[in-house]
């Protein structure tokens, strides 16, 4: 592990790394250290019963949510974190968390499409807000990833006019946008009827066959040991065991995973 | 003296005197200065008050909810008495004990101070409102992409509360526009106590209170009118429309 924080990121380092992560809400620990690395190019599948920490651990990569305990290093570079009245750490340097974030693409469960922009608006605002595009190369980015998630011909509608699918890969071309290092998915699919579901899975299978490096929380089991490199399977705030699909899922170790896994069969 | 009582209507509303109309627009006039700069102002005290109260401290949240607290149960005619009367004494002893000349505070000052606290209290909790309506996911999805706090406001969360908060911010207008009768009380020559000067001179009660009212009428229709065209404007992209 690599600590210092002028050193840019080297193959063989992680890109995510994650140490020692705790995190408590009301006195209720539900992170109790997790450690996680990613690497460049790496799928990475979070699974887990439902409260076993695997989303509050994606939201605190980005500080969305605000950890307890542990460190953070993104792209070789430790976020810089102290505590704050909460008890709780926060961020010390507002500028460095912008520009982590901006590398950082994320998508939610709820998608959170802004519902008084059309989606190429949707696509264009942080981009020409952030990195400062003109709005013609924004224009043009956005029309290029609506295309690429099939939904240039929907460009000027509103995100209350399409269907759940259509908006969540609205909002991953909408994260797409920013040429994330990172793209963290929150249970993407699990606010959709299950017919739209293959949609937005082919479109982030489509991702991981790009190469790119992606950190996924997710309940779709097959599509997990498809994707990922790797599954890390959450049980009350810890990582109870990790390793490849067919280790994961062949050959599981713990008794909490083989209950899990021959739940979900 | 006039004989008033023999004119027609026409020449008794004719713009030029001995008709009465001009004085009423002029008094229409002066209505309409003091309810835009309180209104104003207080859209002003209301953005801030709201999101003070969303993201302030403890202490900023208690005063706050103090003036919104006070300043919504006082009647508006207690407070218009308060800030004419009370209010010079209090800011003359205070100015007199720092060895300042004496102000004098003039009906419009005190009109606009009025309307300007009193929206502003409403104005504070209709915003406070509109913007806890705004799904959080929202906010967080700016944030995870790296946009500065000031860009979330003004790109994001501003016009995402425009659709909630537009009805009652038209309501408070329309309310601002007739607050400004009460300062008839204080010799501020608005709408109401032209008409009034106008009716008791002419002995024509009847036609000057409800050319007053007539008066207040068309500038609800024509607000209506506009904040209708305005809703419509930042509802682009709601499910409902």
């Amino acid at each position: 592990m690599n600590k210092k924080s002028a050193t840019p990121a080297r193959a063989d380092q992680p890109v995510v790394d994650i140490r020692g992560l705790r995190k408590s809400f009301a006195g209720i620990e539900v992170l109790k250290g997790i450690d996680l690395q990613a690497y460049a190019g790496e799928v990475i599948a979070l699974i887990g019963g439902s409260g076993s920490g695997k989303s509050t651990t994606l939201r605190c990569i980005n500080l969305l949510e605000a950890p307890s305990a542990g460190s953070i290093s993104l792209f070789g570079t430790p976020l810089q974190l102290k505590p704050c009245s909460t008890g709780d750490l926060q961020i010390a340097d507002r500028a460095q968390l912008r520009r982590i974030r901006a590398k950082l693409g994320m998508v939610f469960q709820n998608f959170n499409l802004w519902p008084h922009l059309s989606l190429e608006q949707n696509i264009m605002e942080a981009p020409m807000q952030v990195l400062r595009y003109s709005k013609g190369e924004a224009r043009d980015a956005a029309h290029a990833l609506l295309e690429r998630v099939g939904l240039y011909e929907k460009r000027c509608s509103y995100p209350a006019t399409l269907s759940g699918g259509q908006q969540q890969r609205a909002a991953i071309a909408r994260s797409l946008a920013m040429e994330p290092e990172v793209m963290l998915f929150d249970e993407p699919t699990s606010a959709l009827d299950p017919e739209l579901v293959a949609e937005v899975l082919a479109v982030i299978q489509g991702l991981a066959e790009e190469g790119r490096t992606m950190i996924i929380v997710t309940h779709e089991m097959k599509f997990a040991a498809q994707v990922a490199n790797k599954i890390m399977f959450l049980n009350e705030g810890r990582v109870e065991e990790e390793g490849t699909a067919q280790q994961i899922f062949g050959n599981p170790n713990s008794e909490r995973l083989k209950q899990f896994v021959s739940s979900i069969k | 003296m006039l004989n008033y009582r023999d004119m027609s209507v026409a020449d008794l509303l004719a713009l030029a005197p001995p008709g009465w109309g001009g004085v009423l627009l002029d008094g229409l006039w002066l209505s309409l200065q003091v309810a835009g700069a309180g209104y104003i102002i207080g859209l002003l005290i209301g953005g801030s008050g709201a999101l003070l109260k969303i993201s302030g401290g403890p202490l900023t949240r208690d005063l706050l909810t103090c003036y919104t607290t006070l300043v919504r149960s006082i009647p508006e005619l207690v407070l218009i008495l308060l800030i004419y009367f009370a209010g010079p004494v209090a800011l003359n002893q205070l100015l007199s004990a720092l060895g300042l000349p004496k102000i004098e505070i003039s009906p419009l000052v005190a009109g606009i101070t009025v309307i300007a606290l009193v929206q502003g209290a409403y104005i504070t909790e209709v915003v406070r409102g509109a913007i806890e309506a705004i799904p959080v996911g929202h906010i967080e999805a700016a944030r995870s992409l790296g946009m500065r706090p000031f860009t979330i406001f003004r790109r994001i969360t501003l016009p995402e509360l425009l659709p909630t908060a537009l009805p009652g911010l038209s309501n408070l207008w329309l309310i601002a526009t007739k607050d400004t009768a009460l300062l008839a009380v204080v010799g501020f020559s608005e709408l109401t106590l032209v008409a009034r000067q106008a009716a008791a001179t002419t002995k024509h009660h009847l036609l000057f209170l409800c050319a007053a009212g007539l008066l207040y009428l068309i500038v609800s229709v024509i607000s209506n009118w506009l904040f209708r065209r305005l809703e419509n404007r930042v509802n682009r992209g709601q499910s409902h429309v």
